[in-house]
């Protein structure tokens, strides 16, 4: 019975988010020129770049059973994942400053769960972009069979998550720390930038920090290991990693509430 | 049971002293100074299913805050609230089904998107059963008549037509209770005269509870059959509008601009070195100029500035016999400033308080 | 009147540096403001350190593994401070083309062409002071990354001079190309995607992540075609690789992108000023 329950919560919280994303998307296809524009500016300037890349590698190639595609890979899953986590997520990066100027009270003062609810009231189009930079890399460079298509699905949706995670970590920062919003740009920026590089080159310490408090290890790296060579174990281990990514963002988020809700933030005054 | 109950409600803000400089900012992390300041201190007041309420005060009062603590936004310091029976902090999810909060300043509205898209959101957010819902919308789409903008988005409507947006889907889950913040401000007198309208008419077609805050007298006159006034924190006030009208609400400030010069309106009493309009003389006798309900604030120019006690001189004739005699250029009636009211309210403020506290 | 007639009399040297002054004022006030933000210092110097970490970490690997000391003739100090330099000059970037973009849509453009006082040098001086303060601050920053992780380099005093040169050259470049970019507001729904596209096109094209002749085949020959490197590569190069051929071949390349910039700077103006005229902004 509570399987049931539960089954019925999440399709109901699924069709929630649905209803959000096809809104923000019909809001931003409303001017179609603009729209495509960005979408193919993203894609291009994502194809730049991998372009570049590819054939650094080409002509240095690093060791360690290291294959030209890799690079392709670590692009794909981290763009795609980007792209779903701000093209359905996109809010998230806004709550910084909705808990600043007080625009928080409106989504608390609605029956949905406010973080979820917040995450999704707005996306940032250029996101599909991504998407579609990212599957057409995939496609057509790595050349996949189904079953990597297949795990290219499932691990592009858990590395949204995290960045979204991510993001909403960062912001929560803003129920403590006041108005972070400067500072939460660069650090944006370096989780996208730790993401696109081979592991092969950072090490130790470093290697430490991409895989605890800047998550680009289980954004890229585990993913390229988990599409060469599958291991259960190592998807449980991601799984994980996600759930404790989205479980602190939660525990952030209710403790930053409950500072909110006494009115004596930082900065604010009713 | 009541739609709200409040019982010694009490709301202190703690915030930390900010120091100059970099000592100052150092000495204020280790060793933090903290400012107390109490928005709302220990109010009671309840209120019954269907009615409507006006709390009023000035910025800064404490209205805000109360609402906030009213929907389960905030957490009181000290005291008690129930709304519909619930305690708001505490359950807010199950509140906020039955309740809906609109405010003035703070647009709900989802920017980027359209009315139609907003409502079909809130149907599913409220979980609302979509045939329901449907006939719900039609019918409030009807009544709020906004039916050229509900594929415009947000942004491109006017403020009269986002507010009418606004109130129409709040009330798509049917709530019990409506907490309206400041709903007319910034709106032009026709858009705001539509909202009070709109605003009564709901409250006797489906009996909704209206608590609306606001502090323009007229959103208080027009709508509500209630009044609490706030100031500091503290109700100072507590009583039917009637009542509010009857004695704080009276005078209107009268502002014309003559053709003529003012002075020639005007007569200074040689006595009493008062002015009092010429106009009036005509019409009164001496014991009635003696208490004279008619007050000249200025008479510079050709501007002349009068504060009138409606309930003892009504406008109608006042008027009618300047212009008879006069060429008016313009005319500007105002109500008092809540500045005014509360000043007002204080001056009689030993059989005020003792109804309040009540 | 009289002052009028004065004011004709005076010589046109004495005119040109009054007009001058007022320039001068407002560069001066914008190092001045730019200067408060110290908040937005910390946070682009932040951008800098992490991308230079990770592409030194990049470098170092690189050069490891090819077992060799130098790359087409850089050593890794060389290198890092070659990246330190052209992200220096890539992150100074004020955001010219969404300020213009702004005034062009909503209508402030007719308002201040209306003010005695050029709108492009205006918005030059500007442009300047911004981004001076920021190339400092990032100068600073990112001269103390490298010391430390790289040692202190082997710099020309020749390098040393030219490059404030190289760098105002590519910062003239930037200004009217961007520019260009936000006058385009007048025609199309989105600049930012053209900017934001030029921008990328000048960092990787432009060797933000290498110096053009360590570029693999066919990226180091599109590169060179291309002018962008004129932009990063070539005042980074000039820095840490002086060579008095290689500086005027680039300060060639420089000036023939900043005519053919201005040019089209200058059309794309005037179209504007009719448009203006004829409707009223």
């Amino acid at each position: 019975m509570a399987m049931w329950r539960c089954l019925r919560v999440s399709w109901r919280t699924l069709r929630f988010i649905g209803a959000y994303t096809r809104a923000n998307l019909l809001a931003a296809m409303e001017y179609r020129s603009a729209f495509a524009m960005q979408v193919v500016t993203m894609t291009a300037n994502d194809s730049l770049w991998l372009f570049f890349w590819w054939n650094f590698f080409r002509q240095f190639p690093l060791t360690n059973g290291w294959q030209i595609t890799d690079i392709v890979i670590l692009w794909a899953v981290s763009a795609c994942g980007f792209g779903i986590s701000v093209g359905i997520f996109g809010n998230t990066e806004n709550l910084a400053r909705l808990i600043m100027t007080g625009g928080l009270d409106a989504y608390l003062s609605m029956p949905r769960y406010a973080l979820l609810h917040v995450s999704i009231a707005a996306t940032d189009p250029t996101a599909w972009g991504d998407v579609l930079f990212a599957v057409g890399a995939f496609l057509l460079l790595v050349h996949p069979g189904l079953e990597q298509v297949a795990l290219f699905v499932l691990l592009v949706m858990l590395v949204a998550l995290i960045f979204t995670a991510f993001h909403a970590l960062l912001g929560s920062l803003a129920f403590f720390l006041g108005n972070t919003e400067g500072l939460l740009q660069p650090i944006r920026g370096a989780l996208i930038s730790f993401s696109t590089y081979p592991m092969n080159i950072f090490h130790g310490v470093v290697r430490l920090l991409l895989f605890t408090l800047m998550p680009a290890g289980f954004i890229s790296f585990v993913p390229l290991l988990l599409l060469r060579h599958y291991s259960w174990w190592l998807l449980l281990g991601l799984i994980g990693a996600t759930g404790v990514f989205v479980g602190l963002a939660m525990g952030l988020f209710a403790l930053g509430l409950r500072r909110y809700e006494s009115g004596n933030l930082i900065g604010m005054q009713a | 049971m009541k739609a709200i109950e409040v019982a010694d409600l009490a709301k202190m803000f703690r915030t930390r002293e900010r120091a100059g400089g970099v000592i100052g900012g150092l000495r204020s992390f280790v060793a933090p100074q903290y400012r107390e300041r109490a928005a709302v201190k220990h109010i009671h007041f309840s209120l019954e299913m269907g009615e409507v309420l006006a709390f009023i005060g000035p910025n800064g009062a404490g209205k805000s805050t109360t609402i906030k603590m009213l929907t389960g936004i905030l957490y009181p310091s000290g005291g008690e609230a129930r709304v519909l029976g619930l305690v708001p902090w505490q359950q807010r999810r199950k509140l906020s089904y039955h309740i809906a909060s609109v405010f003035g300043q703070k647009s709900q509205l989802w920017y980027h998107l359209p009315p139609q898209d907003t409502f079909d959101l809130l149907a599913h957010i409220y979980e609302l059963d979509w045939c329901a819902y449907q006939q719900r919308r039609a019918f409030l789409i009807d009544v709020f008549d906004i039916a050229d903008y509900m594929r415009t988005p947000a942004r491109k409507l006017s403020l009269g037509e986002r507010m009418r947006c606004e109130l129409a889907a709040a009330l798509l889950h049917r709530p019990q209770v409506i907490f309206l913040d400041e709903p007319t401000i910034g709106l032009d007198v026709i858009a705001k005269q539509r909202i009070r309208e709109l605003i009564g008419h709901l409250n006797a077609e489906e009996g909704v509870t209206v608590f609306l805050t606001s502090h323009d007298a007229g959103d208080v006159e027009q709508v509500c059959r209630r009044a609490i006034v706030i100031n500091h924190g503290e109700i100072i006030l507590d009583a039917p509008v009637a009542q509010l009208k009857r004695d704080y609400l009276r005078t209107k400030t009268v502002e014309l601009l003559m053709q003529e010069m003012a002075s020639s309106l005007v007569q200074t009493d040689q006595q009493t070195g008062r002015q009092q309009l010429s106009v009036q003389l005509a019409l009164d006798t001496q014991e009635q100029q003696k208490e004279s309900g008619v007050k000249v604030v200025k008479a510079q120019g050709h501007e002349l500035v009068l504060e009138v006690d409606t309930a003892r001189y009504p406008l109608e004739p006042l008027i009618a016999s300047v212009m008879q005699r006069y060429h008016i250029l313009d005319m500007t009636i105002t109500d008092p400033a809540m500045e005014q009211i509360i000043a007002a309210i204080y001056s009689e403020q030993r059989p005020v308080d003792a109804c309040a506290s009540a | 009147m009289e002052m009028i007639v004065q004011a004709a009399r005076r010589p046109i040297a004495r005119r040109l540096w009054l007009s001058m002054r007022k320039y001068w004022a407002v560069m001066r006030v914008s190092i001045a403001s730019n200067l408060a933000y110290v908040y937005e210092v910390v946070f682009r110097a932040l951008s800098l350190l992490i991308i230079v970490f990770i592409l030194s970490q990049l470098w170092k690997t690189t050069f490891s593994l090819r077992g060799s000391h130098t790359l087409s003739g850089f050593s890794m100090t060389d290198m890092i401070w070659y990246l330190v330099a052209a992200e220096t000059f890539a992150l100074s970037a004020p955001p010219l083309t969404d300020r213009i973009d702004q005034e062009v849509r909503s209508g402030q453009l007719a308002y201040l062409l209306g003010r005695p006082c050029s709108y492009v040098l205006y918005h030059f001086a500007q442009y300047t002071g911004e981004r001076f303060v920021r190339l400092v601050m990032n100068a600073a920053v990112g001269a103390m990354l490298a010391l430390v992780i790289a040692g202190v380099p082997h710099l020309s005093w020749m390098g040393l001079l030219a490059w404030p040169l190289a760098l105002f050259l590519a910062l003239c470049i930037d200004f009217v190309v961007y520019f260009a970019i936000g006058l385009l507001a007048f025609w199309t729904e989105n600049t930012h995607a053209f900017s934001f596209i030029y921008s990328r096109l000048t960092l990787v094209l432009g060797g933000v992540l290498a110096p053009i002749e360590i570029f693999p085949q066919p990226i180091q020959a599109i590169a060179r075609a291309l002018p962008f490197s004129a932009i990063l590569y070539g005042p980074a190069r000039t820095l840490v690789h002086f060579t008095s051929t290689a500086f005027f071949a680039l300060l060639m390349q420089q000036l023939t992108m900043l005519m053919a910039g201005s040019l089209l700077l200058a059309l794309l103006y005037l179209v504007v000023m009719q448009y203006v005229n004829i409707n009223g902004g």
